[in-house]
């Protein structure tokens, strides 16, 4: 149904069929992992521009096929507490798994986006 | 209560203590005082529900010491365990009446318990014996403030090339406990702030054993209580106790004392031991003589027979063979329940 739905996509956007179908096969290829940064896109294995991938993640989501959830990164790139749906659930405090406290402000919240249930 | 008592016991529950057992002191008296008491609204909405409440004498201020009395006690610490060397001076420290004699001036007990947000330096809040009503068991509490420089800003003078640096002084509370379970141990508790290091850490509890030293001869009559086995238990375990508990992260050593974490993604992802390679890795490290120096542990709200309210993190062994981390606020009988079932594996 995914698959259906991208090459629909891909017929009305030819220009970023390409990045769709990159997108499609990261989390095809990474079935136990739930989100992926555009950032991740952003690399010469790809050769995408930056305008191209935000495009296309933004058509991604106006089709309910990506939703975004944010994640909470520490200064070694270590993913802390769990994802969040919006920015507003975030406290002001986390905790790592090994019970360190971090202000918000000492943290990144990265946009990253997961699949829509289909 | 006078305005300004109000404030502080506002800013404490506020910043101190969770929504959801502000709601549960509310709903509590809500059947009989329907038209006063609400359980609606936000946290700012529900502490002034709760100032309207004692106002009426519905809730008796006591009952909002005692939230706060328990959001400080469990939860949110940093906790050392140490065991009595000889049970015979057990007997010593099971007099609580002396031991306060000893540790606090008597013109400052008189006091008790005190409530404060921030102190301005250290200061001892609270001695109870027994505490919550525990046999010859003791609680003593203290406040202290932790400071540190937070840069805001930075500029260049672009007219001589000096740097000009804006820091500004972040402060957190600190709540120090020390407490006797009138049988053989003494738990130190040491409340977390965001700013804390192995060095803040043990500079705190340096603190805490100095100013105790008048009762409590810490180095002479006790010893670290020491979870190694504990920690290893745990971990070769956890297949087996999977509806109790599962592991997030292990610290292995090797025998030529290497070492490797090993840890899940978050933790909203699968446990440590659903991926096959972190399994195989950590049983190699077992077959090789290696041993879980530390681990982290989520004990499980569904397997508890609804003692535990949520899942509950707990780190064993990070900085100190003897202690435990809780992340989360909880309440006593979640602290009771975590601390018999790591003691099922000592």
């Amino acid at each position: 149904m995914l698959g259906e739905k991208l090459k629909i996509l891909a017929k009305e956007y030819p220009q970023y069929s390409k990045i769709f179908e990159a997108i499609l096969d990261w989390f095809e290829r990474h079935p136990n992992q739930r989100a992926i940064t555009m950032d991740h896109f952003y690399s010469d294995r790809y050769s995408f521009s930056i305008p191209d991938i935000n495009i296309t993640f933004m058509i991604l989501k106006e089709n309910a096929i990506l939703k975004t959830v944010y994640r909470v990164i520490d200064e070694d790139g270590s993913k802390i507490s769990h994802d969040f749906q919006n920015l507003r659930d975030i406290p002001h405090q986390v905790d790592t798994i090994w019970g360190d406290k971090k202000d918000l402000e000492d943290v990144d919240v990265v946009p990253f986006y997961a699949l829509e249930k289909h | 209560m006078t305005d300004k008592q109000k404030q502080v016991y506002s800013d404490i529950l506020d910043s101190q203590v969770l929504s959801e057992n502000i709601h549960g002191l509310l709903k509590k008296y809500k059947e009989d005082n329907r038209e006063i008491i609400k359980l609606s609204g936000n946290k700012g909405d529900l502490i002034e529900n709760l100032f309207e409440a004692v106002e009426n004498n519905i809730i008796e201020l006591h009952e909002i010491q005692n939230l706060i009395k328990d959001s400080e006690e469990f939860g949110d610490q940093y906790i050392y365990l140490f065991s009595i060397i000889d049970s015979k001076s057990a007997n010593k420290y099971n007099d609580g009446k002396q031991i306060g004699n000893a540790i606090i001036p008597a013109s400052v007990s008189r006091n008790f318990p005190k409530i404060m947000k921030n102190p301005s330096n250290l200061e001892w809040v609270d001695f109870r014996f027994p505490n919550r009503g525990l046999e010859n068991s003791w609680l003593v509490k203290l406040y202290d403030k932790k400071t540190r420089e937070v840069k805001e800003n930075e500029r260049i003078d672009a007219s001589n090339g000096l740097r000009h640096v804006t820091y500004r002084k972040k402060e957190a509370r600190l709540v120090y406990i020390a407490q006797w379970d009138g049988d053989e141990e003494l738990s130190l508790k040491i409340s977390r702030t965001s700013f804390d290091s192995y060095k803040s850490l043990w500079k705190s509890r340096k603190q805490l054993t100095d100013l105790l030293n008048k009762g409590v001869d810490l180095q002479r009559d006790f010893t670290k209580t020491d979870l190694s086995d504990t920690i290893n238990n745990i971990l070769i375990n956890s297949e087996t106790s999977r509806n109790i508990y599962i592991l997030m992260s292990a610290k292995l050593t090797d025998s030529h004392n290497g070492s490797a974490t090993i840890s899940t993604y978050g933790e909203d992802e699968l446990d440590l031991l659903s991926d096959v390679s972190r399994r195989e890795a950590i049983n190699a490290y077992l077959r090789g003589n290696g041993k879980a120096r530390s681990l982290v542990v989520k004990f499980l709200a569904e397997g508890s027979d609804n003692v535990l309210t949520k899942d509950i993190t707990v780190v064993l062994g990070r900085h100190d063979i003897n202690e435990m981390i809780i992340s989360s606020k909880i309440s006593p009988q979640e602290y009771k329940y975590v601390r018999r079932k790591i003691e099922d594996f000592s």
